[in-house]
């Protein structure tokens, strides 16, 4: 390979700035002196100028809104359903039962749930979650029974794992909305809690 | 967090219509350069759309409403291209200059502008460069983003910018 076909194969980056220093250096040194790469260089800093002027905004020729407009009915019932973090079940921890190893089940699931088919609704999967939480916080206030200081220490921990993992997930999935792998790693989180909780109770009921 | 996201976050359609009538420009832009056909970007944008309805309950405010949507946009278009294996463009081995209009015999259409040269593009090149160089994304976002290798970006850049250059003719 010659030296222009070497500089011409970094020239890409060398525009875009991204070539270590010493790479940036040799690219420039040869620009300087070389007409025939410098002229290269030049058309396409040329496009990407002209790329810089492109319009940010480009209207749609015809009217959207009323398409989009009839697809919102049953998606505005679902997000009402969708849980924020700060309603996760309040206080359920101080209910529940010993659940040592169910960080493992939850990694278990968290597997499954990616090879789950139809696992493509998101806004459904969190309604679903929603509903669960509320049910089996609903049943740990009312259960008859309490639990020993020390595996309801164990829970809280657990528990705290948990919704560490679901927060972080939620925050990578506000910044990279639509992204799947982020939602089928938050809807394994979610399951995996419910696992957590669902344990918890059998264990109490055991324990009772 | 904006009064208008979070209305619509409670459910309220018009506040959602204040946001689209703020942002369809900007989604139709991504759309129609990501798709390269003005049919298939009305129906990307949408779907981008109704997709961010559905998901406005996992926007936090932890940055501007426009980036979440565009980023949310971005996301949706390269999945629903994926799934639905829209590959209705030219397959650029050794016609790739016949195809940009380069070989072009003197009475046809003149050279296009940018916008179509663009949309002439392979669809993977196509991609990288309107997420690069367009949208300002780096190799190693486009290439999550898109599931392709980061190298195989470059590479898609490189010819990209090479087939928009015969294209224009300069």
């Amino acid at each position: 390979m010659s030296d222009c076909d070497e500089i011409l194969a970094l020239l890409d980056e060398y525009l875009d700035g991204t070539l270590f220093a010493a790479e940036q250096a040799r690219v420039s040194t040869h620009l300087a002196g070389c007409e025939r790469c410098r002229t290269e260089a030049d058309a396409v800093q040329a496009l990407l100028a002209e790329t810089r002027e492109l319009p940010r905004s480009v209207l749609p020729t015809r009217e959207l809104w009323s398409g989009i407009e009839a697809r919102l009915g049953g998606s505005a019932e679902r997000r009402h359903d969708a849980p924020a973090t700060s309603r996760r079940l309040p206080a359920l921890a101080f209910q529940a039962a010993a659940a040592i190893g169910l960080i493992l089940l939850g990694a278990m699931l968290a597997t499954t749930w990616q090879h789950r088919p139809g696992a493509k609704d998101f806004s459904a999967e969190q309604a679903r979650y929603a509903a669960a939480s509320a049910e089996l916080a609903e049943r740990l206030t009312r259960g008859p029974t309490l639990l020993a200081p020390s595996t309801r220490a164990v829970v809280e921990r657990n528990l705290a794992i948990v919704d560490a993992a679901i927060r972080e997930d939620e925050a990578a999935l506000a910044r990279d909305p639509g992204s799947q792998a982020l939602e089928q790693m938050l809807v394994a989180r979610y399951e995996q809690r419910l696992a957590l909780l669902r344990h918890a109770i059998e264990n109490a009921r055991r324990e009772s | 967090m904006n009064e208008t996201v979070l209305r619509a976050q409670q459910g309220d359609p018009t506040a959602f219509r204040v946001l689209y009538e703020s942002h369809v420009g900007r989604v139709h832009a991504l759309c129609l350069r990501l798709a390269g056909d003005r049919q298939e970007a009305a129906e990307h944008t949408q779907d981008v759309f109704v997709r961010a309805w559905e998901r406005l309950s996992t926007f936090r405010g932890e940055s501007a409403f426009s980036t979440w949507l565009h980023r949310l946009a971005v996301n949706e278009v390269l999945q629903a291209r994926r799934s639905a294996g829209r590959r209705t463009f030219r397959v650029m081995l050794g016609s790739e200059a016949e195809v940009m209009g380069h070989a072009a015999p003197r009475s046809d259409p003149p050279t296009p502008d940018l916008e179509q040269a663009i949309a002439g593009l392979p669809e993977g090149a196509r991609m990288v460069f309107v997420l690069h160089d367009v949208e300002g994304y780096q190799h190693d976002e486009i290439a999550r983003m898109s599931g392709i290798a980061e190298g195989t970006s470059k590479a898609q850049l490189h010819r990209a910018r090479r087939l928009l250059r015969e294209a224009l003719e300069r």
